[in-house]
């Protein structure tokens, strides 16, 4: 039995839908982030556990509880907020000790407590500033901090990091899993950031429209995406169109004009259109004439740790991703050749069900 | 409206549980004592004088209920009402004329201003508009009036003889102090616009070889438009109506509407006949808001709708 | 360039200047006129004197106005605040039937002429029999100074993060004590302003009070209304001088605190 159950949640505005039967199981102290495009339902879908919004159908059941219809301010939910939602006219022990008087936890206990967690997000020192004298990333903390004294035995995340700038939010989200891991609460983020999700999840739900696309653990959604929305949001990728085939060996493979491809780990399939997804990270750079294709640079990019390349070739444009191992790459204009490891190859359904596989 | 929630929650297709029926009751529980209040005190009001605008008076048994149309057809057909009508709009018109012709540029210069001289001459500008308007048409009484500044003034340069010269009881007294009154209201109005203005869409003009003045017709007017347009309708609609400006300087011998109403009400004692007077004055006054208000933001909509 | 393009040239400073003049002269002639001298109206060319103020004090109707003004300013500001924040709220955060009609009728009192408020109260108040009562003072002033608070304190509810209040409640507060502790202190400087431009509204109302009030129950405006209607002396303009310093300090204050020009402007 899990801890927190979403059973087919649905919220309709008026005519629009913006969540449809969503269903999600969470396990005591997981991990999970909710990632899709902005306007895809996540912060419903968020607003929906926490009470603010009163879904239109579906139930919400926590440790065998059915919590649908309990008043937000008697969940005892953490919630980090997008904006923070610092109480501007409070100082920060009093943000986070507001939580506490709430419980009428009597004063000591409470200061107690409040140096406690405030140690933990690291701001000890500044428990008698105002919101507006921190910085960014020290008002994020202290909104953690204030979302996590209560212990709330579920933490609700809306966008935590996306107020900060990239430095900052690559620190923030080590340091955020890092205290998450420490005191074991179960965690349900929203983001839109793929990077974000992947990096911090045990697992991740990969919305589009209202409709879960993937649930899986960030490896498998990356590797094995259910569908053409999930293998282009996560992460980049090169799509070919092309056909089911078989080869002289009576193997499917998959033909583009004259050239075919071999595929692995796939079973008999019909002849037929089909689409298939490529890694840049695995297209590989030969020399001319040595690759399975052969191409010319149409553009480059350098990006510190890796090279981003664009070639003409003439299955179309592809997209290659080269670790930077010192010498300059190729140049504009230079001709390559490409391959790829059958592997490498992502046979892609057109079908929106999202995956049952990747449950752990 | 970015919240809309709660809203959403009562929209009618949400689950009829309880607590989202319970939530439907709120904002009429939070309206209901200020819309009670409203009702009773605004619309009882309004509805009695209505009534009693068609309840028939006599100089010797007073007001009668029986009900006749003869306050209305005084006011709308008799020559004497249809003087002051015109006079107290042609004075509105004038007014706010003048209104615009300063207030827009003053707002302008105040807001070009540096540091402490902005807000200094914003305050005072702004700032008679709370001090009373008794006591502010006083002053021009004291300036205008028989032996006052502006006639010793005259005197001394010889253009008016020894008897004085006295711009009370005039059109001209009455609107120089009405514009004293009600120009902040101009200032207010553009100031607002000016604060959504980017000033560097005018350095942006000159960038591409507008000459100053032509950056400020080109350029700046049409931004701060809006604001001039409903700062004049505002001033308009007030000078429409006012009464304390009109009645101290204007007198009996110069009477506006608001005049007339308070003349028939406490001297003639004919509170039907003021009551109609009133009635039209505010049909008059709600025709003219709306449908200026109405054109001004057909006019308006797709280029400087509020955002 | 960027920086002198932004500059007032001296044609802008000399119509400033004369427009400062215009502004301000009536109210200097009135405070030079309340120290004159003489007894007759006249500007204080031979020193000055206090002695149109000290006739003030022998004038315990012009006193007792006064403390009638300002009991009233604060009775209906306050009642009219009282009034305005729930329904701000409901305003701003619900959509419900009648909320629009809700909306035009709280301020629909900007834009009926006071004098016709005022002979509507006059017909009202007598017909139910509380003609001339303070308490149909405070009624009548309620009615025309609700606009400028409920615009104000709508202003700063639509400008408040609204996560604040629900975070208060996801950590457990209930919807009031939300509100006490979270919206309430947030909203509040509206709230104040509100009041504040309330309460020298309603200070200065003549137009409608002039019907309302009574001999027995009148204002300062009214009472200086009819003053003028009988004679003009210098005691108008010591008791107006007295007026002009009380409300330009309060005007300070209320600019320091909000913004003159925010209050004025009904925006947050
Ligand atoms: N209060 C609301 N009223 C009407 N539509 C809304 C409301 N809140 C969200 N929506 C709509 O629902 C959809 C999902 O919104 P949201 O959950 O905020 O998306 P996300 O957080 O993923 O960006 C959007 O299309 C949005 O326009
Ligand atoms: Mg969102």
């Amino acid at each position: 039995m899990s801890f927190l159950t979403l059973e087919s949640l649905t919220k309709h505005y008026g005519d629009t839908a913006a969540v449809k039967g969503l269903d999600l199981s969470i396990e005591q102290g997981e991990f999970v982030s909710l990632l899709g495009p902005s306007g895809c339902g996540k912060t419903t879908t968020l607003q929906m556990i926490a009470g603010f919004v009163t879904p239109t159908a579906g139930r919400l059941v926590m440790d065998g509880r059915d919590m649908t219809d309990l008043a937000p301010n008697a969940r005892g939910f953490g919630i980090v907020f997008q904006s923070y939602a610092l109480f501007p006219h409070m100082t920060i022990s009093e943000n986070v000790g507001f939580g506490l008087e709430m419980r009428k936890i009597a004063a000591h206990e409470r200061t107690r407590r409040i140096r406690q967690v405030l140690e933990l997000v690291r701001l000890d020192h500044l428990n008698d500033r105002y919101p507006r004298e921190l910085s960014g990333g020290q008002r994020q903390r202290v909104a953690l901090a204030r979302a996590l004294v209560i212990e709330p035995p579920l933490l609700l995340l809306d966008e935590p990091l996306s107020n900060l700038d990239a430095k900052l939010r690559e620190d923030m989200q080590l340091e955020l899993r890092n205290i998450q891991r420490n005191v074991g609460t179960t965690t349900l983020m929203v983001t839109h950031d793929q990077g974000e999700a992947l990096s911090m999840s045990d697992r991740v739900v990969v919305m589009d429209q209202g409709c879960v696309k993937q649930i899986a653990e960030p490896f498998r959604a990356y590797e094995e995406p259910a569908d053409i929305f999930v293998s282009t949001f996560v992460g980049k990728t090169n799509l070919l169109d092309g056909r089911m085939a078989s080869n002289d060996a009576g193997l499917p493979c998959f033909e583009m004009g004259r050239q075919r491809f071999e595929l692995a780990g796939i079973g008999m399939m019909e002849d037929g259109p089909v689409r298939v997804s490529i890694r840049p990270e695995r297209v590989e750079m030969t020399p001319w004439q040595q690759g399975l294709v052969d191409g010319r640079v149409k553009t480059r990019q350098f990006a510190g740790d890796h090279w981003l390349y664009q070639i003409e070739t003439s299955v179309g444009l592809l997209l290659a991703n080269c670790p930077n191992c010192g010498p300059a790459g190729f140049d504009i204009g230079d001709e390559v050749g490409v391959r790829w490891t059958p592997d490498s190859v992502r046979l892609l359904r057109e079908s929106p069900t999202p995956a049952a596989g990747g449950m752990s | 409206m970015s919240e809309m929630t709660l809203e959403s929650r009562m929209a009618g297709r949400s689950r009829p549980s309880v607590r989202s029926r319970s939530l439907a009751w709120i904002p009429f529980w939070l309206t209901g004592p200020a819309a009670v209040f409203f009702l009773v005190l605004l619309g009882m009001p309004l509805l009695m004088t209505l009534v009693l605008s068609f309840y028939t008076f006599d100089y010797t048994a007073g007001i009668s209920e029986t009900l006749t149309l003869s306050n209305y057809t005084d006011v709308l057909f008799d020559g004497y009402f249809h003087e002051i009508f015109l006079r107290t709009y042609e004075i509105s018109l004038i007014t706010t004329l003048c209104c615009v012709v300063l207030g827009a540029p003053e707002a302008y210069i105040i807001y070009r201003m540096r540091r402490p001289w902005r807000s200094i001459c914003l305050l005072i500008t702004l700032g008679p508009l709370l001090i009373s308007v008794v006591v502010r048409t006083l002053g021009w009484v004291l300036l205008i009036g028989g032996n006052g500044l502006l006639s010793q003034f005259m005197q001394a340069l010889g253009l008016a003889g020894t008897r004085g010269f006295s711009l009370m009881y005039t059109q001209t007294g009455v609107v120089i102090a009405m514009v004293h009154v009600l120009v902040p209201f101009m200032v207010i109005s553009v100031w607002a616009s000016l604060r959504k203005v980017d000033l560097s869409t005018g350095d942006a003009a000159l960038s591409l070889g507008a000459k100053p003045f032509t950056v400020l017709r080109r350029v700046i007017f049409p931004q701060v438009l809006p604001g001039v347009l409903s700062g004049s309708l505002i001033i308009f609609a007030l000078t429409a109506s006012y009464f304390a400006t009109p009645s101290i300087i204007g007198g009996r011998r110069l009477k506006v509407v608001a005049t007339s109403v308070y003349d028939e009400y406490l001297s003639t004692m004919n509170w039907p006949l003021g009551a109609s007077i009133s009635i039209v004055l505010l049909v008059l006054n709600v025709v003219i808001v709306m449908s200026y208000s109405r054109w001004v933001e057909r006019r308006f909509r797709r280029t400087l709708g509020e955002g | 360039m960027s920086v002198d393009s932004r500059r007032n040239g001296r044609a802008a400073l000399a119509f400033h200047t004369l427009f400062m003049i215009f502004l301000l002269a009536p109210l200097v002639v009135v405070i030079l006129v309340a120290f004159t001298p003489e007894g007759y109206l006249s500007y204080p060319t031979h020193g000055f004197s206090l002695r149109w103020f000290r006739e003030i004090l022998a004038r315990p109707d012009f006193i007792k106005a006064f403390y009638q003004s300002l009991n009233l300013g604060l009775v209906s500001a306050t009642l009219a605040t009282v009034l305005s924040i729930p329904a701000a709220l409901a305003l701003a955060r619900f959509r419900f039937t009648g909320r629009e009609f809700l909306n035009g009728l709280f301020l629909s009192p900007l834009m009926i002429p006071h004098i016709v408020l005022g002979v509507a109260f006059l017909r009202f108040f007598s017909q139910i029999g509380i003609g001339g009562t303070f308490a149909s003072l405070v009624f009548a002033h309620v009615v025309i100074i609700m606009p400028y608070t409920l615009r104000l304190v709508l202003a700063a509810v639509m400008g408040l993060d609204r996560e604040t209040e629900r975070a208060a409640i996801s950590l457990g507060a209930s919807p009031w004590t939300g509100f006490r502790r979270i919206t309430l202190p947030q909203i509040l400087p509206g709230v104040a302003g509100g009041w504040m431009l309330a309460f020298i509204t309603s200070f200065d109302e003549l137009t409608m009070t002039v019907f309302v009030a009574s001999p027995g129950n009148t204002t300062l405006p009214v009472k200086m209304y009819n003053y003028i209607e009988q004679t003009i002396d210098p005691l108008l303009a010591s008791v107006s001088t007295v007026i002009i310093v009380l409300t330009v300090a309060f005007m300070l204050v209320l600019d320091r605190f909000y913004g003159l020009d925010r209050v004025l402007s009904g925006k947050g």
